[in-house]
């Protein structure tokens, strides 16, 4: 199923080449590498808009819980399949709230119709209490961006911004909650990649010859092994008492283990090329030790390539989550991530009469269209004729 | 491709048998002879034609056959108020009337002109199974379209045709005859007799006689090689059943101990026959005229040959290779008994049947059945293709793999698709029962503290009365299942007017609480949750199987939540495949397993779903297995067990110890049921096609829809 | 070069080896094996079979063996026999099984590579001689759209959405009557119509890799002097494009096609599920499921194999095409 992200991944590498401004400003003559790769990629204004999205994704990330307005698996069969409500505006002397919705089945097409009823409303605070949770684990507070201004009233029956799914469940908390898993993989499963892919790449790039073709090698024979079984493979030998958060672990781990492989090419290609450099062997006549060389003098000159790497990987990390999801193979109930959000909607009858469960969907092509802009625009930015 | 069955499940589905063949034989006459239509016709209805069975009863007194069960009443208010049981009761039944004609369908008659066949009268054995239709006399022609999911989902054609030797009536409980025409037993149920139709063929137009049950049972049956282990059902007092052939179309059966069961489990899928049971080595004959150029004893050259031959074709030995060509899903050329014959193999797109021209059966005009010419299959590995293909109208009669939750969707459709939904019930069944390993403890993770929760009637108790069974039955079954115990229907003795664990079904969160904190499961977390006296969290883990028939994945986890915030008690979901899952319970690592469990009638017969016998057993797998080596269970698992064993051995005993046992589990309060008797099947049929009973009883024993008829279901207008 | 092919060819070959004992192992990872997932499927359906029988079942199948012992039989019947191995669940060796499915499924990665090319070169050849303009922007986007949809959903939603519309027969590659037919003018015609949707889902995302490369590399050779020079001496912008940019721009375009047509057949996995195709796809995660392993183990070789092969002809290919790619060592 994937390599036909992998290939996605492989020439997103091939760069789009960007017209190049030259510089005639002073202050460029002293800028540092740093300052250079950022008004480049200022300048980028797809790539910079984009990073701002992927920005708010990660605050999404961290502040889930507070966006979210009720707790993701509290259900109620009669509020389910539930149309995405409204928020009004400047209701009788309100300024936000929301109408109060009934549901029920009807016995002719057996589907759940609710209809709104807006003399009955409950008006809604910004910054208002509702369920209870612990800001990234430490700080315990109630405080969330929509909430109801009657405490009486529960907010599960109240806001549904993006409706409910088949047991009533909100899903728009449900996305803030699907966000934080994903996004969290996605960094997760990144930063392993890049730690295999630096250490095989930096390995087969700085000795070169033997070494590097049996890495080479070996890094082809794993490409070739099709990732579905392997996946099946790895996820059928979970024991059965581990805790949703070892298993989602483990499924990150899994994912890197087979998406290093991209990144340690490049980093093997940017090491063969900077290996003649003469500040490299001005360290290697220097007595520099080999970690020294590779970690202290080589790695720090194309930061700014792993960063775009690793930009560049992560929508394929996304991907993968949301396929071996629907596959069966990655998360599962009761955990809430984008696969098993679209999972959920993978059905005849979420296209037919739900079709509100699919704005997860919209979610996720938003942040990979995000993080792939990023990428290219920091890579762009950071070495414009760098040929990957 | 083996047995599909075992040693536990000896005693199939029916009082009626077992208890007619045992009772009767001490006031009446040496020998119960049975004829074409059984005469207990409603002694044991299901519930849910209750009123058809109590308007059957005088015919039923009376020996003679009735000519056709058709009786009227009002469908049930599940179904009127789904609008879907609109009409009269209508079932099928046996006729004894023979009719002085016979004709049969234009593509058999073309057939017989040109020769490729004989003509009809020396097709049909002399004397016809002869089948009185649900509704009206059929008339030929048309396909059957299908959707199947592949070549494990043989299940798929087996059920509708039946090529047991003996079957069962459209109410599951009444063996009639089949291939079989009649039958006999001794006053002890020790020797058996079954009469075959005279002048009965293959598919091929072979003759079927005793050779073939002969053939099946020194060849196949005592050969080593293809059955190793045979099957339970043919074993009495541990020794094989001794068969013999008296004449070509009589064969004896003689068991070692009392067998009263025999027949029914005959008739029933334990036994069946080789189209079902073919690919295993089993199903009480097999086509010996077709398989003997497979098998070492009739080859020259003997075993080496005949492995070369299979090796040739590419399999590792003959034995694979005889019962490859035995697998008639998946070989055309093997001859078939069915009303339909394999023309294209199970393992292609698309499984094909044409009509089979020698076919035994009848209907009341003489014409040969079936009125259908074939059945086409299409593959759709997944369900949700399969399905919409039949929202788009593009199967004849389907109730296999229908998702009930697209209900909604079927109903918008049914117009253009041009279908009716008709369900499929099977009385008392639960469908996502919580089945409490009471042996966790014993197991590589199991832990004291949380096992003696676990094997806490009370425990067990709390959790059932903090279950939101309605929100249950909204969410999953559209409001379509029953909210009840497993003993509703049977007034408890001690409590009148209600049933045993009536309480325990209500949602009482406030019993349930106090339950809890007196049981010493009063502390919480920080989050609510309850402690163990020793200060862990209680938690319960699901073992799940997805991709199953039903959606446990989904029920299981809104029932943890359920308990989370009615109880304080925290559950975790473990949810595997269907292999993974079952390998938790053989290892016996699930605390708690979802599964269904089959008719309440069936706890008997499939013990692994209520029971803890055989080798099955959902509730304690471990002393299943101690149980088989005589050791019985402390408690009330070992008065299951003692019950269950005497219903074994004394068929008299069969119904009161059902009641007890089933009685035993609600009790207990395992497993807790959730929702009960959503309908199993939710059937698509085009609106064109006549015969099919309403309602249509559902059991895996009696094959439905093989229960059905559907060689008499036929196609107003041709497909459509 | 002699010596550049003669190691590539020697490193397929330890490639596939390789490949084999991965797919083997991997496919034995998981608790359990065939008769367990049997045993599993028979309860199911309310069936029961004991300890002994499965014991039984396993010897039946040989299955009570090591495992390196089950490899090297395996292999050494793929070696010397050509033969695949026997399918538990179709009781057929496993080459019976999966050659119309494989046949089948290069058809259908065939023809996306087709739709692919039709689409993208034209696309990315007017991406970049109006780079930045009103078009570009709007195939940059949709190809990026294409790329971010999770196949899977937009496999659903299509074949939802083409029934309810067109009226267009749900999932699979044939009608009902072409199926098992003979191959025929009127089957091809009958696949091509239902080839439409898969191809679709499948191709978008492959298309607006090829969009970009195309465009990409365009780009870079129309910066180049001797197309300044063309343009300076007055040729056609036509001329000036067609003549040596665009034939160069896509050779990575041609090599990359020889690389996909493995991933292709990989990646049509899901997308195979979801429409139900006759494709080897759904079989493989079935047979895994069911831990049908020579089922399993003989399509996850023969797509590594393609894989092996992809990649060579790939590397061939651009030797022949641009000689200034030198190659390590050679």
């Amino acid at each position: 199923m994937n390599y036909l992200s992998k290939i996605k991944n492989k020439f997103f590498s091939d760069k789009i080449p960007e017209e190049i401004i030259v510089q005639e400003d002073e202050s460029i003559q002293i800028a540092t590498q740093r300052q250079l790769i950022w008004r480049r990629f200022k300048r980028h204004r797809l790539g910079f808009a984009s990073s701002i999205v992927v920005i708010l994704f990660y605050v999404v990330v961290l502040f889930a819980d507070f966006l979210a307005t009720s707790v993701p698996v509290h259900y109620g069969a009669a509020r389910g399949f539930m149309p995405p409500q409204p928020i009004k505006f400047f209701q009788e002397g309100d300024f936000l709230s929301v109408c109060h919705v009934i549901g029920e089945r009807n016995l002719e097409s057996f589907r759940m119709e609710h209809t709104a009823d807006c003399n009955n409303r409950e008006p809604l605070q910004l910054f208002g209490k509702g369920y209870e949770y612990k800001l990234w684990g430490l700080f315990k507070t109630d405080r969330h961006l929509f909430a109801m201004k009657n405490p009486d009233a529960n907010v599960d029956e109240w806001i549904h911004l993006m409706g409910t799914d088949k047991q009533g469940r909100d899903v728009f908390s449900r996305v803030m909650h699907g966000t934080r898993v994903s996004l969290t993989i996605g960094i997760i499963g990144v930063g392993l990649s890049i730690v295999f892919g630096i250490f095989i790449g930096s390995i087969s790039g700085y000795y070169g010859g033997l070494i590097d073709s049996l890495l080479q090698r070996f890094i082809e024979i794993i490409r070739s092994v099709p990732t579905i079984p392997l996946y099946m493979g790895f996820s059928a030998a979970f024991p059965a008492d581990w805790t949703i958060n070892q298993v989602y672990f483990m499924i990150t781990v899994i994912i890197s283990l087979f998406a290093w492989t991209d990144l340690a090419r490049v980093i093997r290609g940017r090491f063969l090329s900077l290996r003649d450099e003469d500040f490299v062997v001005a360290a290697r006549l220097n007595g520099a030790s080999t970690m020294r060389i590779v970690f202290v003098h080589m790695l720090p000159s194309f930061y700014s390539h792993i960063i775009a790497q690793a930009s560049l990987a992560l929508p394929l990390m996304i991907v993968t989550e949301t396929s071996l999801s629907y596959l069966g193979l990655g998360l599962r109930p009761p955990a809430i991530s984008y696969g098993v959000l679209l999972k959920d909607a993978q059905n005849v009858q979420a296209v037919a009469h739900s079709p509100w469960l699919f704005l997860p969907a919209i979610f996720v092509i938003v942040v990979i269209l995000a993080l792939n802009f990023m990428g290219d625009g920091i890579r762009d930015a950071a070495d414009p004729y760098q040929e990957v | 491709m083996f047995r599909k069955f075992q040693f536990g499940l000896v005693l199939v589905a029916m009082l009626s048998m077992g208890v007619v063949a045992m009772s009767c034989s001490d006031e009446e006459a040496e020998e119960v002879t049975n004829t074409t239509n059984a005469s207990a016709a409603a002694k044991a209805a299901p519930p849910a034609a209750k009123a058809a069975a109590k308007a059957a009863a005088p015919a039923a007194k009376a020996p003679k056959v009735v000519e056709t069960s058709k009786t009227t009443k009002a469908a049930t208010a599940d179904d009127q108020a789904a609008g879907l049981g609109e009409g009269d009761v209508s079932w099928p039944s046996l006729s004894d009337s023979m009719p002085s004609s016979f004709s049969e369908s234009p593509l058999c008659a073309a057939q017989a002109a040109a020769g490729t066949i004989p003509a009809l009268e020396d097709r049909l054995p002399d004397n016809p199974l002869v089948i009185s239709p649900a509704e009206s006399i059929g008339e030929y022609g048309g396909t059957w379209f299908r959707g199947f999911t592949g070549p494990a989902d043989g299940q798929n054609m087996e059920r509708p045709m039946k090529d047991h030797l003996l079957f069962f009536g459209t109410n599951m409980t009444d063996v009639q005859a089949n291939i079989g025409e009649s039958w006999t037993s001794n006053a002890d149920a020790t020797e058996f007799t079954i009469t075959l139709r005279k002048g009965l063929k293959w598919s091929d137009g072979d003759d079927f006689n005793t050779d073939d049950i002969m053939f099946w049972v020194d060849n196949m049956l005592s050969d080593e090689e293809i059955n190793p282990s045979p099957p339970a059902w043919a074993k009495s007092g541990g020794e094989l059943l001794k068969f013999t052939a008296l004449d070509k179309e009589t064969i004896q059966i003689n068991s070692l101990e009392p067998y009263g069961l025999l027949i029914t489990l005959i008739a029933s899928v334990v036994v069946a026959g080789p189209h079902t049971r073919g690919d295993g080595g089993d199903g009480l004959y097999a086509p010996s005229h077709y398989l003997k150029q497979f098998h070492p004893n009739f080859i020259d050259g003997g075993v080496a040959a005949a492995n070369a031959a299979a090796e040739a074709e590419g399999y590792d030995n003959w034995a694979k290779y005889f019962l490859f060509k035995n697998h008639a899903n998946a070989n055309p050329d093997s001859p078939m008994m069915t009303a339909w014959k394999v023309t294209q193999p199970i393992t292609s797109e698309q499984w094909a049947l044409e009509r089979n021209c020698f076919y035994y059966a009848v209907d009341t005009d003489g014409q040969q059945l079936p009125y259908m010419d074939y059945v086409v299959l299409d593959l759709a590995e997944n369900l949700e293709v399969l399905n919409l293909k039949a929202i788009a109208g593009e199967y004849t009669v389907q109730g296999r793999h229908i998702d009930l939750s697209k209900l909604a969707v079927f109903k918008e459709n049914s117009d253009k698709g041009n279908y009716r939904i008709q369900f499929w019930r099977q009385p008392e069944s639960g469908i996502a029962n919580l089945y409490i390993n009471e042996d966790w403890g014993r197991g590589p993770n199991g832990s004291p503290e949380l096992a003696s929760f676990l094997t806490n009637k009370d425990f067990r108790a709390a959790l059932s009365m903090g279950t939101e069974r309605d929100e249950i039955n909204e969410v999953f079954f559209l409001g379509l299942g029953e909210v009840g115990g497993l003993c509703a229907g049977w007034d408890d003795p001690n409590n009148p007017g209600k049933y045993i664990g009536e309480d325990y079904v209500q949602f009482n969160p406030d019993a349930a609480n106090a339950l809890l904190d007196a049981m010493g499961l009063d502390k919480r977390d920080s989050e609510g949750m309850r402690l163990m006296p020793s200060g862990e969290k209680i938690v319960v883990t699901h073992s799940v199987a997805v991709a199953a028939f039903e959606d446990y994945e989904g029920i299981d986890g809104m029932v943890i939540e359920q308990w989370r915030q009615n109880l304080g008690v925290d559950g975790k979901l473990d949810a595997q495949e269907r292999s993974l899952w079952s390998g938790r319970i053989d290892t016996n690592e699930a605390q708690l397993n979802s599964w269904e469990s089959s008719g309440r009638a069936g706890a008997i017969i499939t013990p692994n779903h209520l029971g803890m016998v055989g080798a099955g057993g959902f509730i304690a797998r471990v002393s299943a297995t101690d149980h088989l080596d005589g050791i019985y269970a402390d408690g009330w698992m070992g008065e299951w067990q003692r019950l269950y064993d005497e219903a074994v051995s004394d068929g008299s005993k069969y119904a009161p110890n059902l009641q007890r046992v089933v009685e035993l589990n609600c009790e207990n309060v395992n497993p807790i049921t959730t929702v009960m008797n959503k309908p199993t099947y939710t059937a698509i049929i085009k609106k064109n096609v006549h015969n099919v009973p309403n309602p249509l009883p559902f059991s895996y024993h009696a094959q439905t829809s093989g229960n059905g008829f559907p060689e008499t279901w036929w196609l107003e207008g041709g497909n459509q | 070069m002699l010596n550049f092919l003669i190691r590539r060819t020697v490193f397929m070959f330890v490639a596939l080896f390789a490949v084999t004992v991965i797919s083997f192992f991997i496919i034995n990872l998981p608790k359990g094996d065939y008769v367990t997932a049997y045993i599993a499927q028979l309860q199911a359906t309310g069936s029961l079979v004991d300890a002994d029988e499965a014991s039984n079942l396993r010897k039946f199948y040989g299955l009570d063996r090591p495992l390196y012992i089950q490899y090297l039989k395996w292999i050494s019947q793929i070696v010397l026999e050509q033969n695949l191995g026997f399918s538990f669940e179709y009781n057929q060796p496993v080459t019976v099984v999966i050659a119309e499915r494989l046949l089948l499924t290069i058809i259908l990665a065939i023809a996306t590579i087709i739709f692919i090319w039709i689409f993208a070169i034209p696309i990315g050849i007017i991406s970049a001689v109006k780079q930045y303009s009103f078009w570009d922007y709007l195939f940059t986007f949709l190809g990026f759209i294409g790329l971010a949809i999770p196949d899977f959903m937009i496999a659903l939603i299509m074949m939802y959405l083409f029934f309810v519309w067109f009226d267009f027969s749900p999932g699979g590659l044939f009608s009902p009557e072409f199926s098992q037919a003979a191959w025929s003018y009127a089957r091809v015609m009958d696949l091509i119509e239902h080839m439409w949707i898969p191809i679709v889902v499948l191709g978008t995302a492959g298309t607006a890799q090829l969009i970009r490369i195309t465009r990409a590399n365009l780009l870079d050779e129309l910066a180049k002097p001797y197309v300044v020079t063309a343009r300076a001496k007055g040729l056609s912008e036509w001329k000036v494009i067609a003549k040596y940019p665009v034939r160069i721009a896509l050779n990575p375009a041609i090599s990359l096609t020889a690389y996909i047509l493995p991933f292709l057949i990989s990646g049509s996995v899901i997308v195979g599920v979801v429409l139900s195709l006759p494709t080897v796809g759904p079989m493989l995660v079935k047979a895994l499921v069911a831990q049908d392993m020579y089922l399993a183990g003989g399509i996850i070789l023969l797509v590594g194999f393609m894989t092996v092969i992809g990649t060579f002809i790939s590397d061939l290919l651009l030797l022949w095409i641009d000689p200034r790619i030198r190659f390590e060592g050679s």
